[in-house]
């Protein structure tokens, strides 16, 4: 519902025409896909700040290796191995370990980050026309990246019905109540944010995509992002509620902010401040909302 | 709970005393793999790049005991920096109010942190990262993307300049470590702070206004990190949009290596010194050993990661489970 009046008022001034709809799913498609991470994570209450530095080495590591198809197609399953890796390493600190999942993540961020800058220190490379092709092309008359966003929705609205989703979902919302009813929260953690991992690394290809280079700290600035798609798309940060539907809805809101914000002619370092003036009503908004549900019930 | 204060100074204090035994440790490795290492130009110089991590790490080390976290002391810093060089364009007569001006917007940013944090219940992490976003956005605004002017003469000195072997950050640095140790250890508005971390429903029933010591902690740092991008720009000689990255990264690992739980309620100020001082050390001996700048931002990663790993086993050892 909130989702929905934000896409509203974005759409506003009508920025938005059949045409465009391509290159509205394709500029949405990496931020659309590390939020679908992002929010699961955040729905077992916590964050997951190293997907930037994941992004990152991934859009790095494409820049470098991505030579020719066989190569594009072998490194590309290696980024994905890197990140799921990445994902298990947190998973496993926090789950096991016990350890806060901010601060895990913040470490692994810089880590990965400085990997990425290993790999390539400056902006640049490039990746196969072949390869950057494929975000601006259209399939049956439908553009691939909405191809991909339709795809995330279903493997989402299939994946939402399976045990593991239920487990995610049980322990963001009681902990406690998850344990008795035996979900084992260290193994449920380490796939959760495995599965942020895979979609930071799937999102790195995107972003390769759509740069046709690469950049060792293209992440950093697609954190905030991230967190506020999820947000906007009505997932609490306190866990156990929302999903990837409204987190579509919150991604394509900021990406029309944007466009809005060009289309006004106004300096594109608007919508830095703005994403961050969002995440913050968006947060008090549902926060209000959700005193005013649970009014009573368990803080 | 009751054990924080009822067990062994030494005890309490190992995480310090490892640390300390660190930088000793790694100022020695320094001076084995390269000679005048620990000349008293070299030391002074460390000093000085320690210094900014000093500061930054200040502010956080109180909102990490308190049991928050401060995402935007890097815009902070950077934002600070950028409006010294461009408002006083080199006028040291400007500087001089500029100086503390400048550090009472650090104050305000963080006082909206603490009112977000505190009294719109915000989470820490979401508040201070908008608010980042938002200074960022503010700044690239203002600047137009452009970089700032040269530093004015008066933070170069202060930055630079030495009195005899000891550089003048390194006598406000102390100054600064004498304030923040009293505060801490020896005023009512120290015991609140830890109250606050250590479980702030106790705290508030036993009368503790946590509210006014949340605002504050965040107002600290505000201040703490304008204070850092006011003494590196002057260290640089002029600020350039994005000159505080390091800084976040950089004041998290200090507080973790100065033996402060990141889950609130314990460290100090003399254990964030130390881990400045590793930080330091650390930047300092990579690139002698062939390693770039990037394996600085892995190790600081690694190093919070085992700082973090190693203080969550003495809680657990420590404290029961709630």
């Amino acid at each position: 519902m909130l989702a929905l009046f934000f896409t509203y008022a974005a759409m506003q001034p009508g920025v938005i025409s059949n045409a465009q709809i391509g290159t509205l799913c394709g500029d949405t498609l990496p931020l659309v896909t590390l939020a679908l991470g992002e929010g699961l994570v955040i729905i077992t209450a916590g964050i997951d700040l190293s997907v930037g530095g994941v992004l990152s080495l991934g859009t790095a590591i494409a820049a470098i290796h991505f030579t020719n198809s066989s190569q594009t197609f072998l490194w590309s399953i290696l980024i994905i191995v890197m990140g799921v890796t990445a994902g298990a390493i947190n998973g496993t600190l926090i789950g096991y370990l016990r350890l806060q999942p901010f601060i895990v993540t913040l470490a692994t961020w810089s880590i990965f980050d400085g990997l990425a800058l290993e790999v390539l220190p400056t902006q640049g490379g490039s990746v196969p026309t072949g390869f950057s092709n494929w975000i601006v092309a259209s399939t049956a008359g439908v553009p691939n990246p909405a191809w991909a966003i339709i795809v995330m929705a279903v493997v989402w609205l299939w994946f939402k019905q399976t045990r593991v989703a239920r487990r995610i979902y049980a322990l963001g919302s009681d902990r406690e109540g998850a344990r008795i009813s035996g979900v084992h929260r260290p193994r449920t953690l380490v796939v959760t944010y495995a599965i942020s991992g895979l979609c930071a690394a799937v999102a790195a290809l995107f972003y390769a995509m759509l740069t046709a280079s690469g950049d060792p700290t293209a992440g950093d600035g697609l954190i905030l992002p991230a967190v506020a798609a999820v947000v906007i798309g009505g997932t609490s940060l306190f866990g156990g509620q929302g999903g990837f539907i409204g987190t579509i809805a919150g991604a394509l809101t900021l990406t029309l902010l944007g466009d809005v914000i060009f289309v006004l002619n106004l300096p594109s370092y608007w919508t830095v401040f703005a994403d961050g003036f969002l995440l913050v009503v968006a947060v008090l908004l549902g926060g209000s909302l959700r005193s005013l549900q649970l009014r009573g019930l368990r803080r | 709970m009751s054990s924080f204060t009822s067990r062994p100074t030494f005890e309490r204090n190992r995480p310090i005393l490892l640390a300390y035994a660190l930088v000793i440790v790694l100022a020695i490795f320094g001076e084995l793999v390269a000679g005048g290492f620990l000349s008293t130009s070299h030391i002074d110089q460390l000093l000085i790049e320690a210094s900014f991590i000093a500061f930054v790490a200040l502010g956080q080390s109180f909102v990490i005991m308190s049991g928050g976290i401060d995402l935007s002391i890097p815009w902070v810093l950077n934002g600070a920096a950028v409006l010294l060089t461009i408002f006083a364009n080199g006028s040291n007569g400007k500087t001089l109010w500029l100086f503390p001006l400048l550090l009472a917007g650090g104050a305000v940013v963080g006082l909206l942190n603490g009112i977000g944090v505190m009294f719109l219940r915000i989470p820490p992490i979401i508040m201070t990262l908008g608010m980042s976003s938002m200074v960022e956005g503010g700044l690239l605004l203002y600047t137009n993307g452009g970089s700032g002017n040269n530093a004015p003469t008066g933070v170069v000195y202060m930055a630079t300049h030495r009195w005899g072997p000891v550089p003048v950050v390194a006598v406000v640095w102390l100054a600064v470590l004498v304030v923040a140790t009293v505060v801490l250890s020896a005023t009512p508005f120290g015991r609140r702070l830890y109250a606050t971390g250590l479980n702030r429903r106790v705290a508030e029933f036993s009368g503790v206004n946590v509210r006014w010591v949340t605002v504050s902690v965040y107002v600290i740092s505000g201040v703490a990190a304008a204070l850092a991008g006011l003494v590196l720009a002057g260290y640089v000689g002029e600020s350039y949009l994005g000159m505080g990255d390091p800084y976040l990264f950089a004041s998290v690992a200090a507080v973790a290596i100065g033996g402060a739980s990141v889950l609130g309620g314990t460290g100090n100020y003399v254990g964030t010194t130390a881990g400045a001082l590793v930080l330091a050390l650390l930047a300092a001996i990579l690139p002698i050993l062939g390693f770039s700048q990037a394996t600085l931002e892995i190790v600081y990663g690694l190093v919070i990661l085992v700082a973090v790993s190693l203080s969550s086993l003495r809680v657990a050892a420590n404290r029961s489970v709630d």
